[in-house]
């Protein structure tokens, strides 16, 4: 994990998971679903296409279950040169949509840099 | 002496690695086996692939050895004068002990032999390690995350709710 951000009033959270080169191989939409396993009652809410400072990326906001708990997950997937990156947001269904604004912001705020050798 | 000593410490040793890998591998098929996510259809081509596939195999054999078996009853069973009961032998033995045994042995050899060569091809196409880096780690990873943060949660909780009570 490279990066976790925490709003204890929320009980929400914002991670970020990236990989160079890229462990996984394939289209967004498998490494998405490949992101999600293990998590059960998996419902998506809504899945579309994301620019995240020019690179392409997907973003999927679902609802599932871990242990019987409800969890509400937004993650976006890009790849980026061979990079992969995962930037997820997740809360309890409550308070997901109240933190979301938080994510958005972070998301419009990322920008890619250039790799330091 | 103490080559021998050494000797056979070595193959103790083996005997005790060999144990521990085959219980580790045991282990970790349970415990893996009852993981999610489970997927209905992988279990039906599965249940197809060792079960119905087999079918056949075990039918030829159950035939055969009844046929042989009714025909040396019926040999042993004519000097009694008692060729009348090699319906009822047969079909009792055969359902009940030897059919289940020969089933087992014959659907055991055809099905670990099957998944034995399919796992010796997959590992020389290197299909195998590229599972392992699919591995789901980023989905392990998440579940994992999600756990601890729920716990931290619970933790920064109590905390709280401790600073509130001295206050």
């Amino acid at each position: 994990m490279d990066l976790l951000l925490w709003s204890r009033r929320l009980s929400a959270y914002i991670a970020v998971y990236s990989r160079c080169p890229g462990e996984e191989e394939g289209p967004l939409p498998i490494l998405a679903k490949h992101l999600f396993l293990g998590l059960r009652n998996r419902r998506i809410l809504e899945q579309k296409a994301l620019s995240l400072d020019g690179a392409e990326g997907l973003v999927t906001t679902l609802e599932a279950t871990l242990d019987g708990r409800p969890v509400t997950l937004q993650s976006v997937v890009v790849k980026q040169l061979d990079c992969l990156y995962d930037l997820i947001y997740f809360a309890p269904p409550g308070a997901f949509a109240s933190g979301l604004p938080e994510f958005e912001s972070f998301l419009s705020g990322w920008r890619f840099v250039p790799a330091i050798r | 002496m103490r080559g021998l000593l050494i000797r056979l410490g070595d193959r103790a040793t083996y005997l005790l690695n060999y144990m521990g890998g085959v219980s580790l591998l045991s282990l970790q098929t349970f415990y893996y086996g009852f993981q999610p996510p489970y997927s209905l259809s992988l279990i039906l081509h599965q249940v197809d692939h060792l079960g119905v596939r087999s079918i056949i195999i075990a039918s030829i054999a159950a035939i055969f050895t009844g046929l042989v078996l009714a025909l040396q009853t019926t040999y042993g069973l004519a000097r009694f004068g008692a060729k009348t009961y090699v319906g009822t032998v047969v079909s009792l033995s055969m359902v009940r002990e030897l059919g289940p045994v020969l089933t087992a042995l014959l659907v055991g050899g055809r099905v670990g032999s099957g998944i034995t060569a399919e796992l010796g091809s997959m590992k020389v196409t290197e299909q195998i390690d590229a599972m392992r880096a699919l591995g789901a780690n980023r989905s392990r990873l998440l579940r994992s995350l999600i756990r601890s943060t729920r716990e931290a949660g619970k933790e920064a909780g109590a905390e709280e709710g401790m600073g509130k009570r001295d206050r």
